[in-house]
């Protein structure tokens, strides 16, 4: 399958490819869409409260948490094929109820089942994928669909903007519906394979030096939240502050493509140092001079880290690792993690931390330090045979070009 | 400039009779008056210093390092052998440290730079020394110096034996190194070797048309024609030291086999007297 440079090398069909973006994109983008909108609107509470929206926003992320876990059970007793259009009608419900019902408790019960709807099935999604891709490919599949989502996002976003709560929550309605094409396009069948004990998927081996890896990141990224001093709101401006989400997105989105391209060129490792080497950078430069300037640089190598570790840890390692027939489990394992980075989140509105900055890009620094560790004892998982054939092919090529021009110089 | 040809004898596995059969060419040619240079080229494994019996100064690895020239690597075996035409070895290292070395340290760049060396010594032969004939004898299966040989050949003689193994091996090389490699003009074929049938016994002996049978089918299944088959001899093949069996036993089936095979390679050459025996 060829689409230019992008897919050079796929053995994945153009059609299994499509499927694996029009399922995780639109979704993906989706679940960002309603954080953003659901939580500034609050429908029926009249004005933004904070209160409600600070609940709201904690059962959002924490349903989706939970949902992850019971939904990757679920999914292995049921057909994929119609568990994915369950996951997807839900979604296209749920922003649908928020325009339509109000109410300060519908808000919260709706909030939670906005996280329901994507948690449940979002294990399986990413399973999806896993099924879909060769080990050599799959970091290269899921840059793409990272990129594909926030350049949507960033697109939506900008969209939704100019529009009212009920418009822009109807175009997304639109955008997760688009999902559904994927199910006509591709049978989404599970790959199949033993099932693996919940304790079994702790103990593959290698598996547990990631995740202490990637506790790491997410408690290094998560606490930055907790810091008051680390975003001084008043020496940067709200158009300075908008860039800045704009261009962590477009960091989340190319750093994820090309990382995958490193990944599945030079293996996992590499990728995932590089990525937590970028928030190592994020903030050391912030904790060096905080100005509009590097505050934006900032973001930029944030959104970097998070697009570089979301697609080779949680999308690439995890299926790496996840035997097929058990990936949801795998998935949801990972996904736990993503808890701790969202609880420290949530935190941030109730507490906060008045600290120098350089002292917590200090601390941050060797945490993230700390991180790597592990890392450098964990396995990779992209397999070595795979990475001396790619090189072996190179080196065909090379020779090939050389001979052939010696040939061409000695008959002149 | 001479019009020498280079021949790389590679195969998919080890034990197929390459260096048996690449030696025992090399010496039949130059017996009939050819200039041949038969070089060492399985540098992961050299085997040329114990078959020859020889300890030269330099070796190919030298010339591959820039540290030596072809001239410095070549030893002419031709007056002691008894030679109408020339036979000029070059060795590869067999000290353990030189081959841990071209194993172990050398980088994609490293390699495709002694590539360039080998190419323009592979020239120089043909220029300078007027060489008919420069044989590769390389390394099984997938090895950056195998990958070499096989580019800079003309020809390229895969040696296999009649075993599932090696026939599943041969087909995947084929569509994996020899097809990309393929330039213009250039030639494979198909020698295979320790055939089974030569037995002693008169009613365990293949006849010519089955052992015809075998080459068609392996012809097909792999795309690649055969050349010929020697058959399996024991005191060839688990001799403690064969040498040059082509010239020092030229009446052994063995012998007779290899000529009929190495006649078939010179084609229609006509400066040649070949040995119709």
């Amino acid at each position: 399958m060829t689409l230019g440079f992008l897919t050079s090398g796929f053995q994945i069909p153009v059609k299994k490819f499509m499927a694996v973006i029009l399922l995780f994109s639109p979704s993906f983008a989706w679940f960002y869409l309603m954080n953003v909108h659901v939580f500034q609107y609050t429908p029926g509470v009249g004005p933004p409260n904070p209160d409600w929206v600070f609940i709201g926003e904690a059962l959002y992320l924490i349903s989706f948490g939970c949902s992850a876990i019971i939904g990757s059970i679920i999914s292995e007793r049921v057909n994929r094929k119609q568990f994915l259009g369950f996951w997807i009608f839900f979604g296209v419900l749920i922003p649908l109820s928020f325009a339509v019902f109000e109410g300060p408790m519908v808000f919260l019960l709706l909030s939670a089942l906005a996280g329901t709807s994507f948690g449940i099935g979002f294990p399986s999604c990413l399973a999806f994928i896993a099924d879909s891709t060769a080990i050599e490919e799959r970091a290269r599949v899921s840059g793409a669909a990272m990129l594909i989502a926030f350049v949507v996002l960033i697109l939506m976003i900008g969209i939704t903007s100019q529009l009212g709560l009920i418009e822009a929550l109807f175009l997304i309605v639109i955008l997760r519906a688009i999902s559904f094409f994927a199910l006509l396009i591709d049978p989404c069948e599970r790959a199949m394979g033993k099932k693996k004990t919940w304790g079994a998927v702790w103990t593959t081996h290698g598996f547990g030096l990631y995740f202490l890896s990637w506790i790491m990141f997410m408690a290094a990224g998560g606490t930055s939240y907790l810091v008051e001093s680390w975003l001084p709101v008043s020496a940067i401006s709200e158009a300075a502050e908008s860039l800045g989400l704009a261009l962590m997105y477009v960091g989340v989105a190319f750093a994820g493509l090309i990382s995958g391209f490193v990944s599945d060129r030079f293996g996992r490792k590499k990728a995932i140092i590089f990525g937590i080497s970028a928030l190592g950078i994020s903030y050391a430069l912030y904790g060096v001079a905080s100005s509009t300037e590097t505050y934006l640089l900032t973001q930029i190598f944030l959104g970097a880290s998070w697009g570089i570790i979301f697609v080779n840890y949680f999308m690439t390692v995890i299926g790496d690792f996840a035997s097929t027939g058990s990936r949801e489990r795998y998935y949801a394992v990972g996904g736990v993690v993503l808890f701790l980075n969202m609880a420290l989140q949530l935190s941030s509105e109730v507490f906060s931390l008045a600290v120098y900055p350089s002292v917590v890009s200090s601390i941050l620094s060797i945490v993230l330090f700390v991180a790597v560790i592990p890392l450098l004892y964990a396995p990779e998982t992209l397999p070595r045979d795979k990475i001396r054939a790619r090189k072996f092919k190179k080196y065909l090529k090379k020779v090939k070009k050389l001979v052939e021009e010696e040939e061409t110089q000695n008959h002149e | 400039m001479s019009v020498g040809k280079a021949l790389a004898f590679h195969s998919y596995k080890g034990g197929t009779g390459k260096t048996t059969i690449a030696t025992n060419l090399a010496a039949y040619y130059a017996k009939l008056g050819m200039r041949v240079c038969l070089l060492d080229c399985d540098l992961y494994a050299p085997s040329l210093t114990t078959y020859f019996r020889k300890t030269p100064e330099s070796y190919i690895n030298n010339l591959l390092a820039g540290e030596a020239e072809i001239s410095d690597i070549l030893v002419d075996v031709s007056s002691e052998l008894g030679l109408k035409g020339k036979l000029l070895l070059g060795f590869s290292s067999p000290r353990k440290e030189d081959i841990h070395e071209i194993e172990i340290k050398h980088d994609m760049k490293w390699q495709l730079a002694a590539l360039r060396r080998f190419l323009a010594a592979k020239k120089e032969l043909f220029s300078e020394y007027k060489i008919d004939y420069v044989f590769f004898d390389t390394s099984p299966g997938i090895r950056y110096w195998s990958v070499n040989c096989i580019a800079a050949a003309d020809f390229l003689c895969l040696t296999m034996r009649i075993s599932d193994m090696d026939i599943a091996g041969t087909k995947k090389m084929v569509k994996d190194v020899y097809e990309s490699l393929t330039k213009f003009g250039s030639k494979c074929f198909i020698i295979l070797n320790k055939v089974p049938g030569a037995s002693p016994i008169q009613k365990f002996q293949e006849k010519a048309n089955e052992k015809m049978l075998w080459e068609k089918d392996i012809e097909k299944d792999i795309g690649i024609k055969v050349t010929g088959s020697i058959p399996c001899f024991c005191d060839v093949q688990f001799n403690k030291h064969e040498f040059l069996s082509v010239i020092n036993q030229p009446k052994h089936n063995f012998s007779k086999s290899l000529r009929v095979i190495a006649n078939k390679i010179i084609g229609t050459n006509q400066r040649f007297q070949v040995d119709e025996e």
